[in-house]
């Protein structure tokens, strides 16, 4: 995570390629990409919870950039706008195929793994719990969390991505987690702890989708 | 998914939306008073079963933030990035490039030197490809003959890095030889960029640890080191004499050491070369970081006479994947 004067940076460098893409510079936008290409593939992917579905809605959502960018006023980021049109993109995917959501497997590059094969082994399986978590999650609770809690987000900037008030963010995040904290166990001693049922929206501890989805 | 309420008339979320028919508050308004959309105070006040679950809502949200923050995010398969990058590379650009309307780009603040532009400006349209073509591939081995042996190596090299000009880069060109060191620099801020520039060019820049020896493991079998081409004088600060056997030991931790295996980052430089000059070499390659990583800089001559593409690439750059996480072009100091 770089600080605040490594974003400001950023957002120079991101707002100069954007204006050369407006003045007809027919690379700025691939460089543009290229910087955040990652991140909006990971939101991207957890929000749909399919490969397929993720890389159609990521390519439609930056050529809907590309061709969009003259109308960036400034007034946010440009990676708080490119998540947007992405988050906006992915969403009008969960609305017209009410897709149900699977859980991508993570596709984990072997460098990072731990050097004690039992770590890893444990740290994937809580990645995978978590990962299965969260896809479980309404889809506006989990995008909130995703940008939120999983890409440090301030919550002004993802109001800005999702179009709502910052309230509401802090308010999908919190439940977010509170559902989180039942499916991973962590109120699993509380007094009067029980099943939340489907019925209530909510998921029973253990009823999350198992990972090996389509992803 | 039922959203918060509408605010009461002090400003907070009204909490009896969220009572279940036990009197008690459910999961929703206790995360809501949680985040402080709700105000559920005067309900806790008398409600114990509902303070108790509160401060083990509090406890796990605790847990479930550290989880979360825990995971990797999923790396973007080749499979979707290279049809990504196609597909963008072949829009038509907004506006055409006319004589009155250039296609450089908007320069960045004043207060930041480097001018970030198009990435495959120098390779052409090639779709974010790797180079493909087996000259390519020979010129850039062929390079690394001087890469892994260069530094500066002649004599007035030190001179080079007092003048600091980098208009003596054309002349290092010439000779083959460019520098080859570990600035430290992180490529990010285009302002230290900027400011580093002619250091790393001379190569004056300095290293900023001994665990950033460039070149070491370059010597490897097949790719002797002709006597000739040792450096005969001492070498500027930050840059590596290549015949220094001192240089050859690399931790095994190194991100980068890959890439001083002459054979690895020929493969590499192969991605960043421009195919249509075989004689193309870098200026100079900086074992340095970007954005905290480690990254390799290459800094190669431009279309432009009056500037430099910077491209910053990352340990496992290759023909392969070509790592790419960052490209500039910068005014020729």
């Amino acid at each position: 995570m770089t600080g605040a004067g490594g974003e400001a940076a950023d957002d120079d460098r991101d707002r100069a390629l954007l204006a050369a893409h407006v003045g007809g510079d027919p690379d700025a936008f691939g460089t543009l990409v290229l910087q955040h290409r990652d991140r909006l593939w990971a939101v991207a992917l957890r929000t749909l919870g399919d490969r397929e579905e993720a890389a159609d809605a990521l390519q439609d959502a930056l050529l809907s950039a590309y061709r969009s960018a003259a109308g960036f006023r400034g007034e946010a980021r440009v990676t708080t706008w490119l998540h947007r049109i992405v988050v906006n993109a992915c969403l009008d995917r969960v609305r017209r195929r009410q897709a149900r959501p699977t859980v991508p497997l993570p596709e984990r590059d072997g460098a990072a793994d731990p050097a004690d094969p039992r770590d890893a082994l444990a740290e994937r399986e809580t990645a995978l719990e978590v990962e299965a978590a969260l896809a479980a999650l309404p889809v506006d609770q989990r995008i909130a969390i995703l940008l939120v809690d999983v890409h440090g987000l301030p919550v002004e900037q993802a109001a800005v991505v999702l179009g709502v008030p910052s309230g509401t963010v802090k308010s999908r995040c919190s439940r977010g987690r509170a559902r989180l904290a039942l499916s991973l166990g962590h109120l699993r001693n509380r007094p009067d702890a029980r099943p939340v049922t489907p019925a209530s929206g909510r998921t029973a501890p253990g009823a999350a989708p198992r990972p090996g989805g389509t992803a | 998914m039922t959203e918060p309420q509408p605010p009461g008339p002090d400003g907070h979320l009204d909490p009896d939306g969220h009572l279940e028919s036990n009197g008690h508050l459910d999961l929703d308004g206790l995360a809501d008073h949680l985040a402080g959309e709700v105000d559920a105070g005067l309900h806790l006040t008398t409600c114990g079963g509902c303070t108790a679950r509160l401060a083990e809502l509090e406890a796990a949200e605790h847990l479930v933030l550290a989880a979360l923050r825990s995971i990797d995010d999923p790396p973007l398969p080749a499979a979707v990035a290279d049809p990504l990058m196609a597909a963008v590379a072949a829009e038509p650009p907004l506006v055409e490039p006319t004589a009155t309307s250039p296609a450089a780009p908007a320069p960045v603040p004043a207060s930041r030197g480097a001018t970030v532009v198009a990435l495959e400006e120098r390779r052409g349209r090639r779709a974010w490809m790797p180079a493909a073509a087996a000259g390519v591939v020979l010129a850039a081995g062929g390079l690394l003959g001087y890469a892994v042996v260069s530094g500066s190596q002649d004599g007035d090299s030190s001179e080079s890095a007092t003048a600091g000009r980098v208009g003596d880069a054309p002349a290092a060109e010439a000779r083959g030889a460019f520098p080859t060191l570990a600035s430290g620099l992180d490529y990010a801020d285009p302002t230290a960029l900027t400011a580093a520039l002619p250091s790393v060019l001379d190569g004056s820049a300095r290293q900023d640890s001994a665990q950033d020896q460039p070149l070491a493991d370059a010597q490897l079998p097949g790719s002797p080191l002709p006597d000739t081409q040792l450096p005969a004088t001492p070498q500027p600060a930050g840059s590596v004499p290549a015949g220094d056997p001192s240089a050859l030991t690399a931790p095994a931790a190194d991100p980068l050491a890959r890439l001083r295996d002459p054979v690895a980052l020929a493969d590499c430089l192969a991605v960043v070369l421009d195919p249509a000059d075989p004689s193309q070499q870098p200026l100079a390659l900086d074992y340095a970081t970007y954005r905290g990583q480690p990254a390799l800089a290459v800094v190669l001559p431009d279309p432009d006479p009056a500037r430099l593409s910077v491209f910053v690439v990352g340990p496992a750059c290759s023909r392969a994947d070509d790592d790419l996480q960052f490209f500039t072009r910068v005014t020729r100091p």
